[in-house]
This record gives structure tokens, sequence and C-alpha cells, in this order.
């Protein structure tokens, strides 16, 4: 072998090293868009008789509803028989459910978990009974998903905090931020990312709390408003705090600048309104995402390779652009204002 | 409705409701009546039915423990982050459930020797609690990765038996002997239904009060590491519904929320309808906003059964 053909291999062969991740990744189906079905695959579906498990961890935010909303719709659409549970945050009542669902031999699994963590268990035997399984949030810290579906949290939150800040327009404004003792990492994303936007505006975080009820989270709300009189804003990092906010600096009468994660149906009537504190919402397509997680479990089944982590884009919902944005997040919904 | 009656649907309604529910769902759905099914079952109501049983007994002697979902959340994290710390699963498993006694006890004192109602005193340590769990993790779950601690309390299995179906047997067998065949149990009875009787009887009720906050807490700690072992974690706030369960379990056994009358078999078939409910529902694909309804109707039954079967016992 002359050097000049050592040279050629070993070029070749660090060609294919290097190029095979990049290829695969490129192969993978990694965003909403990629994974909506063809029609042969469609014709396909219909033939396969197809059941999917379909596991919120709450029923109680316009989110998780409109999220089964679209899967629930895509489903029937496509002829898929849909089993939808809500576990209700309880961590153990998901993995019951679950268990069920892998005993009534259905042909995928989708949830969004109470905690990732939590579900390993659980996936772990989907998994040696060939089913796959699709979850928002986060991976579990055992057992393979197919894919992790993410609305983009830090970015969201980060660009809702900045026109929170932008409103607040003070050097050292005081905000506070509003959220869900929810352990997922989606979540912990929200809260860095408004930290980050405060930071970079040169403002100060003065109080994080938190709770899973609206009636908690305005009773919170009330008492960081009245404890704080220099406070300028108020993030929410969920849409029952957005709710909750809204409330409380309502009652308080006091001009507090109001952004948010999650853009719901409260929080565009609020926009329409015209008279709010509410300045930005980083809304989460859940109907897209709904529709996505039928897909990527169909998609997985007829055999294509889901990328490890498929973003869905969010919207930034303001006074000026509230009902182009209704449209997409909630296609062909009637408009509540 | 007759009170004796009553008396005798209540009396009844347990195996009834278990065997209806059982027969309805076996021919409703082809996936039911299985040995895997009903492993599952055992397995994922392990912790409720230990609960369950430590409630039984607080529930006969008038009291209540409100703080038990807190509490498993707060073992199962301090369980977890003993492990991450590196120490081994049986001492970490060991010092849980010493502390888990050790916070049934205190629930007890305080409610015995402060004169405070443990509805109070528990709710006061299920807010302790739940802090705890949140301060200790940052409210972010700790993940447990010894994996042989995971598959012995949740997948391994002695003569095809789960390890968590032999556990609650155990204490199952443990707490109806202590119940029913031992002069400790006589005496909960008597304490349950008038204390002040039982005082003058001679029983010991501050110290059998003790003792059975000291017995729920085991049952609690037990449970917690099961908890733990099947979610593969320690995580605050893990199981928000369980003392409700629990309670729910023991009241559809036909116990009295005012103490005197309880029965851990009964207890046991409550905590198995609930959990039947619970996989039957799932199973037949039944509407998420009508499992509510079934399940409150059933404890809302229950309840009005127990409050007409006491008039016939008075």
């Amino acid at each position: 072998m002359t050097r000049f053909t050592r040279l050629a291999l070993a070029v070749s062969a660090f060609s294919l090293l290097t190029a095979a991740p990049a290829a695969a990744q490129d192969a993978c189906l990694g965003t909403a868009e990629a994974l909506h079905l063809s029609d042969a695959q469609l014709a396909d579906v219909i033939d396969r008789n197809l059941t999917f498990g379909f596991l919120t961890n709450n029923i109680s935010d316009d989110f998780s509803r409109t999220l089964v909303a679209g899967g629930e719709a895509y489903a029937e659409e496509i002829g898929v028989e849909l089993i939808v549970n809500n576990a209700d945050f309880d961590a153990n009542t998901q993995l019951s459910q679950f268990d069920a669902l892998l005993q009534r031999q259905v042909d995928g699994i989708f949830l969004t978990a109470v905690d990732a963590s939590s579900i390993g268990q659980a996936v772990n035997r989907a998994n040696r009974d060939g089913v796959p399984v699709f979850i928002v949030g986060g991976a579990p810290a055992r057992g393979e998903v197919i894919a992790v579906m993410n609305a983009s949290s830090y970015q969201g939150s980060f660009d809702a905090g900045a026109v929170m800040m932008d409103a607040i327009g003070e050097a050292n404004a005081q905000v506070a931020i509003l959220g869900i003792p929810f352990a997922l990492q989606t979540i912990r994303d929200r809260e860095k990312g408004i930290l980050d936007a405060v930071g970079a505006a040169g403002g100060q975080v003065i109080s994080m709390q938190s709770d899973f009820s609206q009636d908690r989270l305005l009773e919170l709300a009330t008492n960081v408003i009245q404890a704080n009189p220099d406070l300028k804003g108020i993030f929410a990092t969920w849409s029952l705090a957005v709710n909750a906010a809204t409330e409380a600096v309502e009652q308080s009468g006091r001009d507090i600048v109001i952004a948010g994660y999650d853009s719901e149906v409260p929080g565009y009537v609020e926009l329409a309104g015209g008279d709010t504190n509410i300045v930005a919402l980083s809304g989460q397509q859940a109907s897209v995402q709904g529709r996505a997680a039928i897909e990527g479990l169909v998609q997985s089944i007829l055999g294509a390779e889901l990328c490890e982590e498929i973003i869905t884009p969010n919207l930034l919902v303001t006074a000026d652009n509230f009902e182009d944005s209704w449209s997409v997040q909630y296609p062909g919904a009637e408009q509540p204002w | 409705m007759n009170q004796s009656v009553a008396k005798l649907l209540r009396d009844v309604m347990p195996y009834l409701g278990l065997v209806l529910l059982v027969g309805y769902f076996s021919f409703s759905s082809e996936f039911f009546f299985n040995a895997r099914n009903f492993e599952r079952l055992a397995t994922d109501s392990a912790t409720l039915m230990l609960v369950a049983f430590g409630m039984t007994l607080v529930i006969l002697i008038g009291e209540i423990d409100l703080s038990v979902s807190a509490v498993v959340g707060l073992l199962s994290v301090v369980l977890a982050q003993m492990m991450v710390a590196g120490l081994a699963w049986p001492i970490a498993m060991v010092l849980v459930i010493v502390l888990s006694v050790a916070i049934g006890t205190m629930n007890g004192v305080i409610t015995v020797y402060g004169q405070i109602p443990s509805f109070i005193v528990t709710l006061g340590m299920l807010a302790i609690a739940t802090g705890l769990a949140f301060v200790f993790t940052g409210s972010v779950s700790v993940a447990i990765l010894q994996y042989d601690f995971l598959d012995l309390f949740y997948s391994d299995q002695i003569f095809g038996l789960p390890i968590p179906l032999i556990i609650v047997t155990l204490a199952f067998l443990t707490c109806v002997g202590l119940l029913n065949r031992t002069r400790f149990g006589r005496e909960l009875f008597a304490v349950g239904a008038n204390m002040e009787a039982a005082r003058l009887s001679g029983v010991p009720v501050k110290q059998r009060k003790v003792t059975v906050f000291a017995i729920m807490g085991l049952l609690v700690g037990v449970g917690a590491v099961l908890s733990a072992a099947r979610l593969g974690n320690g995580a605050p706030g893990s199981s928000p519904t369980l003392t409700l369960d629990a309670i729910a379990a023991v009241i559809i056994g036909g116990a009295s929320l005012f103490g005197g009358w309880a029965s851990v078999v009964r207890t046991l078939l409550g905590a198995l309808l609930i959990a039947v409910l619970n996989n039957g529902m799932v199973l037949l694909n039944v509407n998420i906003d009508a499992q509510y309804i079934v399940k409150g109707v059933i404890i809302l039954f229950a309840v009005v059964l127990e409050r007409l079967a006491s008039g016939a016992r008075s």
C-alpha cells in the first residue's frame, strides 16, 4: 500500500467518522413540521388500528386542555384511538395510569410527565414491551424514550421578560416571580430565562413564590404586592400564575407590569380589552404539540427516527399581535373576546 | 333506609363492591383479569395499603393523620439524598424508617400530651414536611441510581410474588393479629369507643395513642421506601392524594370517623376497591372527568352507609 493510498484511506475513514453523526442528525425528525405524515403513511395508519395512551400531568390549565384537544382532534382525524388520563400532579397516579396502559397493550404512550425522573421505571417496562414513549419536559433517568418534546422554555421566558423590563424602563427595578413548584427542567428553564432577562436589564428579583393552585397563587401575589411598595413587575412562569398575577395587580390598583409564560384565553382577553398591565406572554403552541405527539408516535411505529429533542417554537404575544397569535396558537377556535 | 339494612349493606359493601367491580371489569375488558395486571395492581397500591392500615388504627382511636402525603415525600427525598451521598441503601432505608417512626411519635406526643386535636397537629406536620422536602431538594426531584434497590422493591420477586406484595401481606397479618388477637388491640377499640371509660378501666390511654401514631410512622416509613423504589427518585409532593385515598379506603371499609370501630380487613378491601377502580377505568378508557364523579359517588355512598349504620349501632 503506497503512502498516498494510506493517506486517502485515512482521510476517507475520518470523513466517514465525522460525517456519520451529522448525517444521522440530519436524517432524524426534529421539528413539529417534520413529523407531519405523508398520504402514504396516513393510509398505512388506518390499516394498523392503532391505540395510543395520552397522559397529562393535569387538566386544570388551558395548556393541558388545548394539548389534549389537539391530540384528540388529530387522532380522530387519522383513525387512532386515544386513551386520555390526567394525573392531577400526582406522580404515583401517573405511574399507575402508565402501567394500566401497558396492560391495555397500547401501541404507544405520550405523556406530559408530573416528574420526568419518576417515570423511568415504567419507561423501562415499556421498552421491554416494545411500546414507544414520547415525553414532554425531560428524559427519564431510566429507560429510553423516542424523543423529548420541548417548547423553547428558556428563550420564551427571556423574551417575555425582556419586554417586561423594557416596559418598566427603570434601573434596579424590583421584580417578583410567581411560579410552580414543579420538578421539571422546563420549569427551571423558564425561571432561568426570566432571571437572565431581569439581570440583563439591571433589575432585581426580590421574591420568588410558587404553588399549584390559582387561589393560593393569588394570595401569594397579593402578599408580595402588599409587602413591596416599590414592586414594578411580576413575571408568571405558568398559566394559572398569569391569571393570579393579573387579578392581584387589578385588586391592588397599582401600576405593576406583568409578563408571563403561557398565553391562554384569560391572557388574550386581557390583551384584547386594552386596559391591562400585561405587556407580553410567551405562548406555547399546545395544539401543535398535541398533534405532534400523535404524529411522533406514528412516525416511530412506521420506522422513522426522531431526534432526541423536538423543539416547538413559542409565540411572543403582545397587545400588537394578539389577534394573529390567536389564530396561530388556537387554529380554528373562536376568538373569546 | 332501615338502619339494620344500612348496617348490613355497610358490612357487605366492601366485599360486594369489590366482587362487582372485578366482575364488571373482567367482562368489559380483556386486559383486566390476568396475573400480570393483578401483580401490577398490588405493586402500584402497596404504599396506599400500608398507609391505609396505619390510618385504620389512627381512625379507630378517634384521631386522624393528615401529614402522610407530605411525610412520604420528605422521607423519599431524605432516602434519595442519603443514597446520592454514598450511603448503602440498607442503612439509608433503616434510617428513614427510624425517622418516620420519630415523626409519627412526635405527632402522637404533641396530640396527646399537648391536648391538641390531631387534625391540627398533623396539618402542621404536613406543612413542615412539605417545606423541608422542597428546601432539601430546591424543588427538584433526586434520582435514585442504586438500581439493586429499585429492582428489589419494585420488580424482583420471591416465590413468584412481588416483594411489595409480600411486605403488604406481612403488614396486613401483623395489623390484623394486633387488633384482633392481643390485649393491645382490644384496648384500642376501648379507647376509640369511649376514652374516659377506657381510662377508668385501667387502659393507659395516652401511651396507647402515642404507640398508634408510632406504628403509623413505621408503616408510612416502609410505604415511603416502596414509593421511592417505584418512582425511582425522591420527590417532594410526589403523592398529594395519598392521605385522602388512605382515609377513603378506611371509610369505604366501613370504619367510623369518630373512632371505636374499624377493621383492617375491610380497609384492605377498600384500598383494593380504589386501586381496581382506578385501574379498570383506564383500561376501559372512561372519560377523565367522569372518573372523578365515579370515585366521589362511591366514597359518598360509603360515608352515608356508615352514618346510617352508626345510628343502628348506637
